[in-house]
């Protein structure tokens, strides 16, 4: 038992780092405020001033270190030393580059406008557009199509790689682009848009 | 019961004979012969005298070689049946059946039969069919069937659907006529012909990836039949409308001619063609071989393609550009001539020889442009090198001019390395690339690096070139690595520039989405030791005597516009030179500070001086969010010093401002440049 104790008072400053390094999570509900600033910006859908949607509830990571009762406590001391909102990570949109691409976005989204109603195009499931229904384009505008696709696509691949960049996290790249689609299915898409899930099918909101 | 096929006809044949018989009546359940089924048969015959007869034939269901198919309820009606020994004949009969195709259920016809050579004819003359007409005649014997048809002004859009769903089509419409023939030895098809005008041809495949709208196709085609594949020519001409296959073409007015030569196993779904010749005035001519894998999807196993020198004009508007979406070349104008002999094996490009004449490229966008390129570059999927030889006139990216140059470059597989050292005019100067490496891995951006020297380019046709105020000075560099990876442009090493009698260093530069949206530019810059005298009297900003150094640390441009830096500039602290600043330069800080700067110039007896003595000078300005953040060389009260005085006349000016916004500051600055005034 002496043994033991000793060991786990041994531990114990091990533990707390481990706590502080597991504690680096990805910030869902940040992430999601994020995606619905701009996503409005382009889609124009909430009237400014919209209170954020209440924030989904916190990512996996964060409990991770309580599975111990010593981490528990290293845990409490560790909020104590650093509050909860310092230790949570934030979503910064704020960059030249990303402003740039998300008015490039919502300059182009009007003429994407009438392939979303037609359910000629949708939202991919990795958050960039793709083909739904062809039949739904007129043969003369199809390469239209294609080239708005193809501009809106770089514009989105290089947003989401920016806001993941612009926070230092280049690896939460996959999880912001899903986020950007969840928000979108749930407050920029209008009923009838199509959208991709991620086994590939698609639904129509 | 199954009789054969001759017992119904050596019934009609003897009935003559039977002169007592005044009517007949047949039922048969199925008579079937090669290629054909008869089923549920009636025959009556009615006024039969030694040579004549009248005949009833029903018919519930008789089977055809395709594209026939099954014929339903076929009731033929003949007044005036001709009995002879040799053979039955009827010059007019009424038939009647319903079939998925036919407008009308009633047509006039004629036919005979010949039962000792089993020889029939059978001629329909105005059947009608999806608003045309149509008209065939059929004649067989023991060696074998022939049909000749003529259909004139068909409307596509009014065939049934059954017929479109047998084409795999969701959707057609336009007019077609069609004349041709169709024979075989047995119930298959032995041999086709077919002369064709389609007008206006739209169709398309339930996915409409492949689609055609107003289409115009006229030609022939031919075919024979050996085994279970087929032989067929075809000549074929087409112009105007879109044609999709997954990628959309706009077709022109001129016609393009195509004569092609193709073998078809449908056992294998896979169509060989042998030899697709192809030519159209505006563009050009060659030829191609293509083999395809029908069925679900539409597979290229291999393709080959040689074109005679034709022109860019044609080849890139109509056939590349929808192909090209997507990339930097997806708006260029393109003007001169190409050949290429390209070879697909296997879904991948196995080798390709390109030769260019007088091929001027501009991007729409302005972003580059290339003029006089002339070369042959050779290209193998394999280890074997091949050489290239690219040479131009005259090209840009973005403002930045280069001249004439003469590349050779060996490709390798994914690989391509620059042979011959290159000199690049560059502006009034010169890029020396040593080194130039490619590389496309596939499923992999692609990526570059070179090494090269830039030889001075006088900062006059730099600052043009970029939209600056006309600096004097001259940029060069030692530029060790060059290197384009995901997208992103590296320079590494230093760019030196020789300007103001000092030197201004570029390190770490870095351009993301070079030509993408919103541009990125990142680098870190040091002056030191410029001449401010020199410096301002460029910019007609007041005379300034001194040295200045200082740095702009991760500079951030989007789209070219600075978004964040911090920078800071002040006279170095060792500097023993004339420190002098002249009542417009005076001036013009206090305009550029508005309110928040300056002002502590005396309005009234320093204006005695035209220039005054100073200690040090110097500001700095770190930009965020569109604000910037100034000090400047030692605090003041409430403030800091921009110029500190030093010696006699002696003037302090103080900068109140901590935070300015940046457009307003660069407005003012502009202002003052662009009024420039000499106050006296």
């Amino acid at each position: 038992m002496t043994r033991n104790r000793l060991l786990y008072t041994l531990l114990s400053p091990l533990f707390l780092v481990a706590c502080v390094t597991i504690n680096v999570y990805f910030p869902a509900a940040a992430a999601e405020k994020a995606a619905d600033r701009i996503l409005n910006e382009v889609y124009g859908k909430l009237p400014p001033g919209t209170p954020a949607p209440k924030p989904a509830t916190p990512d996996k990571g964060s409990d991770a270190g309580h599975s111990t009762p010593l981490a528990a406590v290293g845990m409490q001391v560790l909020d104590w030393l650093v509050s909860p909102a310092h230790a949570e990570a934030d979503i910064s949109i704020d960059t030249p580059a990303i402003r740039a691409i998300t008015a490039s976005l919502a300059a182009r989204k009007p003429r994407l406008q009438p392939f979303y109603a037609s359910g000629a195009i949708g939202m991919g499931a990795d958050g960039t557009l793709a083909v739904h229904d062809l039949n739904a384009v007129p043969l003369k505008d199809r390469n239209t199509v294609k080239q708005l696709m193809a501009d809106d696509n770089k514009d989105w691949n290089a947003l989401y790689h920016e806001v993941a960049a612009a926070n230092g996290h280049p690896e939460w790249e996959g999880e912001i682009r899903s986020t950007f689609v969840r928000r979108w299915v749930a407050n920029d898409a209008t009923s009838g848009w199509w959208y991709q899930v991620s086994g590939g099918q698609w639904r129509q909101k | 019961m199954r009789l054969p096929c001759g017992l119904l006809l050596s019934a009609l044949l003897i009935a003559p004979r039977l002169s007592a018989v005044e009517g007949l009546e047949l039922h048969l359940d199925t008579l079937a012969g090669a290629g054909w089924q008869a089923r549920n048969i009636t025959v009556h015959l009615d006024k039969l005298d030694a040579a004549s007869a009248s005949l009833h034939l029903a018919i519930g269901q008789l089977d055809l070689p395709e594209p026939l198919g099954k014929l339903k309820d076929l009731q033929l009606d003949c007044a005036a049946l001709q009995l002879r020994d040799d053979e039955l004949n009827c010059s007019q009969a009424q038939l009647h059946l319903k079939a998925a195709w036919l407008d009308r259920d009633h047509s006039t016809i004629a036919f005979s039969y010949r039962p000792v050579e089993r020889a029939f004819t059978l001629a329909v003359r105005d059947a009608r069919l999806a608003a045309g007409t149509m008209t065939f005649t059929a004649r067989g014997d023991n060696s074998g069937w022939r049909i000749d048809y003529d259909l004139a002004g068909i409307d596509l859009a009014r065939l049934p659907p059954y017929l479109k769903q047998q084409a795999g089509l969701t959707a057609a419409s336009g007019r077609a006529s069609l004349r041709g023939s169709l024979s075989g030895a047995d119930a298959k098809p032995g041999a086709f012909s077919v002369q064709a005008n389609l007008q206006t041809l739209a169709f398309a495949t339930p996915d409409g990836a492949n689609a055609g709208e107003a289409l115009n196709i006229q030609g022939t085609a031919s075919g024979q039949r050996d085994g279970g594949d087929w032989h067929v020519q075809s000549k074929l001409t087409l112009h105007d409308g879109t044609l999709c296959i997954k990628t959309c073409w706009e077709l022109p007015a001129d016609p393009l001619a195509l004569d092609a030569k193709a073998n078809w196993s449908a056992r294998a779904q896979r169509l060989d063609v042998t030899r697709l010749n192809f030519r159209q005035t505006s563009l050009g001519q060659g030829a191609a071989t293509l083999q395809l894998r029908l069925g679900k999807t539409l597979l290229v196993n291999a393709f080959t393609l040689h074109l005679a020198p034709s022109r860019w004009e044609r080849l890139y508007s109509t056939y590349l550009q929808p192909l090209l979406i997507g990339t930097a070349l997806e708006a260029v104008a393109a003007q001169g001539s190409v050949a290429a002999d390209i070879d697909y094996h296997a879904t991948a490009l196995s080798t390709a020889h390109v030769r260019l004449g007088a091929v001027n490229l501009e991007d729409q966008a302005g972003r580059f442009g290339i003029k006089g390129l002339a070369g042959d570059i050779a290209w193998r999927s394999d280890t074997v090198a091949q050489q290239s030889v690219l040479r131009w006139d005259a090209a840009h990216v973005y403002k930045l001019t280069l001249g004439a140059a003469s590349v050779q470059v060996q490709t390798q597989a994914q690989s391509l390395r620059l042979q011959n050292a290159v000199h690049l005019p560059i502006l009034d100067g010169q890029l020396d690339i040593e080194h130039f490496a490619l590389q496309h891995e596939p499923g992999k951006p692609l990526n570059w690096h070179f090494d090269g020297l830039l030889k001075p380019v006088s900062m006059q046709a730099f600052s043009a070139a970029v939209g600056w105020p006309v600096m004097h000075g001259k940029l060069s560099g030692m530029i060790p690595g060059v290197s384009y990876t995901e997208g992103e442009l590296r320079i590494g090493g230093i760019l030196l520039i020789r300007v103001f009698d000092g030197a201004i260093t570029v390190r770490d530069l870095r351009i993301a989405r070079l030509f993408d949206v919103a541009p990125s530019l990142r680098a870190d810059i040091k002056l030191d030791n410029l001449d401010l005298d020199a410096l301002t009297r460029t910019f007609a900003f007041g005379s300034i005597q001194g040295r200045f150094s200082g740095q702009v640390d991760n500079l951030q441009l989007i789209n070219w516009r600075p978004v964040a830096f911090a920078a800071g500039f002040a006279t170095p602290v060792d500097d023993r030179s004339r420190h002098r600043i002249s009542q417009r330069a005076v001036e013009s800080i206090s305009q550029i500070g508005g309110g928040g700067i300056g002002g502590v110039l005396s309005r009234s007896f320093l204006r005695v001086f035209d220039e005054f003595s100073y200690d040090r000078i110097g500001v700095s300005c770190t930009l965020r969010n569109g604000v910037c953040t100034m000090d400047g060389v030692a605090p003041a009260a409430q403030g800091y010093y921009l110029v500190k005085g030093g010696g006699l006349p002696r003037i302090d000016i103080v900068g109140y401002a901590h935070r300015v916004d940046w457009d307003t500051l660069l407005e003012r600055l502009s202002g003052v440049i662009s009024t420039a005034p000499m106050v006296r």
